[in-house]
């Protein structure tokens, strides 16, 4: 296991080079001028010789592509047009909220979605079979904006005065803001690297608690991502719900399991430590397609619950044609993807030991 | 903390005769405010007092001189009468900002935004970038004092959430509610509905070196052709009006609400499309 966890890391590193290399020349391969397509008609010829100047595009293809693998190592993903402020920061400040909003939103999708599809897989042809595939295929069919909406409604307005409402929008109650880490370490102001990591710890509200205590504001933000989580994990759920469901039914009909159930096992051993090993696979895939998926940003989720997440951001950076933005986020993208499908290849090498020898 | 505030605004304003208005500005200064690429002469400091003037008007700007007259007193003198120098000067990105804040921040506007400077009667504590502002009372205000210590602005950018964050009591109020819940609003024992002018307009532009729109004809033609009360009836919340000219009519200086407008005549618009050139049917 450690030699195929050390091989597909090594693998990591010419998957990590080509990311680097397209997100690159995403904005360099834009037909024509690159100051006339990013300053737009505010681009004149004093401005753009300025601008060239500025963001080096006057030099040669490898310069440039030399200069932004430095940059890359030093955490310099250059500085957004609209904002005149470091990607890096920006990233700091709208990954992490995106990032427990997946957290949560798989949390809730495998658990709720594998229970779904084994309690189906059991009783098939049954109508607690029916009943949960009715609620997998309304899940999966209902658009989550609308779903968003219901939810807000109801668990804001419907359950007001209960102990059960829920804030129907924003990441903290008004008043509410995670600590600074810069300033609770009694940092200067940190740059480069280091800045970048503070800001998305302090930014990272699970993080930030540990170091701080500060569960108050824990409790309220995790009260602020339940519905989203549940409104943006619907669809996974129902996704895996029915993959489990027709996984596992597979998996139970094969000889080895007659075979443990022959042995005299009990079925919730025989379910447990024999199906469901062999039933995970298709599962983890989807699971690792799905937060892959939500990490790259849940616009419409963002956008309903008011959420300041990567995928809003991201939308809105392509529409002000925020290059520098964009191809920051597009590389970070790619990177969560590479990462998710390592963890992804990696469980398959722990559910399935065949895998690992190939 | 967002604009300076002028008290007083001088009888011998451009918006008379003169050429020279004097704005006192309260628990304000006088800071270099042209103080970046100078086609104006040098800074004079008299007595701690900065003054700047420029040596003529040809620069093409629009101050002859700046001068503080005394430490709460800045005086501008004009190139050419300009009615709309008092909004001007309210502008933010025009505000009046004190000399060590300048000097701090180096005249770098990121840097200006990120630590706001000002004399409001509320003093910004939090910006937490793409969710909310938070701001305190300013004990030191000069004017009325602020009635509540704490104010937080949220940004929300769908009025039906804007709606559900008032109506489940997240929020004390919100801004811009969407035309379709004015109704539900004002039916809502719990809710008050407090109108205000917007500023929203919409109008049809032309680019008048295109054919057809190159032709005056052809544009006044299509200025009558267009039932304006009939697009507000239909596509805008109640309380909304025809403008009559190109800012709302409660903006001055800029709307001028005496003079008529071209009214909606379709037989005068096809007259003057046959006038024109073009055949109507």
């Amino acid at each position: 296991m450690p030699q195929f966890i050390a091989r597909r890391l090594f693998l990591l590193i010419p998957v990590m080079l080509g990311v680097v290399l397209v997100t690159f020349l995403i904005v360099r391969l834009i037909p024509g001028d690159p100051c006339v397509t990013m300053l737009g008609e505010r681009a004149t010829p004093a401005k753009c010789a300025v601008f060239l100047e500025r963001y080096g595009l006057n030099d040669d293809i490898f310069t440039q592509f030399w200069r932004y693998l430095g940059n890359l190592f030093t955490g310099d993903l250059g500085d957004s047009i609209r904002f005149t402020r470091p990607v890096t920061t920006l990233i700091a400040e709208r990954l992490p909220l995106t990032m427990e909003l997946t957290l949560l939103a798989m949390f809730f999708s495998t658990t709720v979605g594998v229970l779904l599809g084994v309690v189906s897989a059991l009783k098939r042809n049954t109508i607690i079979d029916t009943i949960t595939m009715i609620i997998a295929n309304i899940g999966v069919s209902m658009p989550v904006f609308w779903l968003g909406l219901l939810l807000a409604y109801f668990f804001a307005l419907t359950l007001k005065g209960t102990p059960f409402v829920l804030p129907p929008s924003g990441r903290f109650s008004a008043g509410l803001s995670p600590i600074n880490l810069a300033e609770f370490w009694g940092l200067e102001a940190p740059t480069g690297l280091k800045g970048f990591l503070v800001e998305f710890m302090s930014n990272t509200v699970f993080i930030n608690v540990i170091i701080t205590g500060d569960w108050k504001l824990f409790w309220d933000a995790l009260r602020h991502l339940i519905l989203p989580a549940v409104a943006v994990g619907t669809i996974p759920m129902s996704i895996i719900a029915r993959m489990t469901r027709s996984s596992l039914l597979e998996v139970v009909g094969l000889d080895y399991i007659r075979a443990a159930r022959a042995k005299g096992m009990t079925e919730r051993r025989v379910i447990s430590k024999h199906a469901m090993r062999n039933a995970l696979i298709p599962i983890v895939t989807i699971i690792g397609i799905e937060t892959g998926s939500l990490l790259s940003g849940a616009v419409l989720t963002e956008t309903v619950f008011n959420l300041p997440g990567f995928g809003t951001s991201l939308v809105s950076a392509i529409l002000a044609r925020d290059y520098p933005v964009v191809q920051g986020f597009t590389l970070i993208i790619a990177i969560i993807f590479v990462l998710v499908n390592l963890i992804v290849d990696i469980s398959y090498a722990y559910l399935d030991p065949r895998i690992r020898l190939e | 903390m967002v604009a300076t505030y002028a008290s007083y605004w001088d009888a011998a304003s451009p918006n008379h005769k003169g050429r020279t208005g004097t704005f006192e500005y309260f628990g304000a200064f006088f800071g270099s405010f042209l103080n970046a690429e100078s086609v104006v002469s040098e800074l004079v400091d008299t007595n701690g007092l900065l003054s700047l003037s420029a040596p003529d008007c040809e620069y093409g700007g629009e101050f002859k001189s700046i001068e503080a007259v005394d430490t709460s007193t800045v005086k501008f003198t004009l190139c050419y009468p300009d009615p709309a120098f008092p909004s001007k000067v309210a502008f933010s990105v025009f505000s009046i900002l004190d000399k060590d804040h300048l000097d701090l921040t180096q005249g770098d506007s990121v840097a200006i935004s990120d630590n706001p400077n000002g004399t409001g009667p509320y003093k910004l504590v939090k910006w937490n970038r793409g969710d909310s502002v938070v701001f305190e009372a300013n004990p030191d205000y000069w004017g009325e004092k602020a009635k509540t210590q704490q104010l937080i602005f949220r940004w929300s950018e769908q009025s039906a959430q804007r709606l559900l964050e008032l109506q489940s009591a997240n929020v004390d109020g919100i801004d811009n509610p969407g035309p379709d819940d004015i109704a539900s609003i004002e039916a809502d024992p719990n809710l008050k509905l407090y109108p205000r002018n917007g500023f929203n307009i919409f109008y049809i532009g032309f680019t008048n070196t295109v054919p057809p729109f190159d032709n005056l004809t052809v544009r006044q033609a299509i200025t009558y052709a267009i039932d304006r009360q009939r697009i507000v009836d239909q596509y805008y919340p109640v309380g909304s009006s025809v403008s009559d000219s190109f800012v709302p009519a409660f903006v001055h200086p800029g709307a001028s609400p005496d003079i008529p407008w071209w009214p909606y005549d379709p037989e005068k618009a096809k007259e003057l499309l046959v006038e024109a050139g073009y055949t109507v049917d």
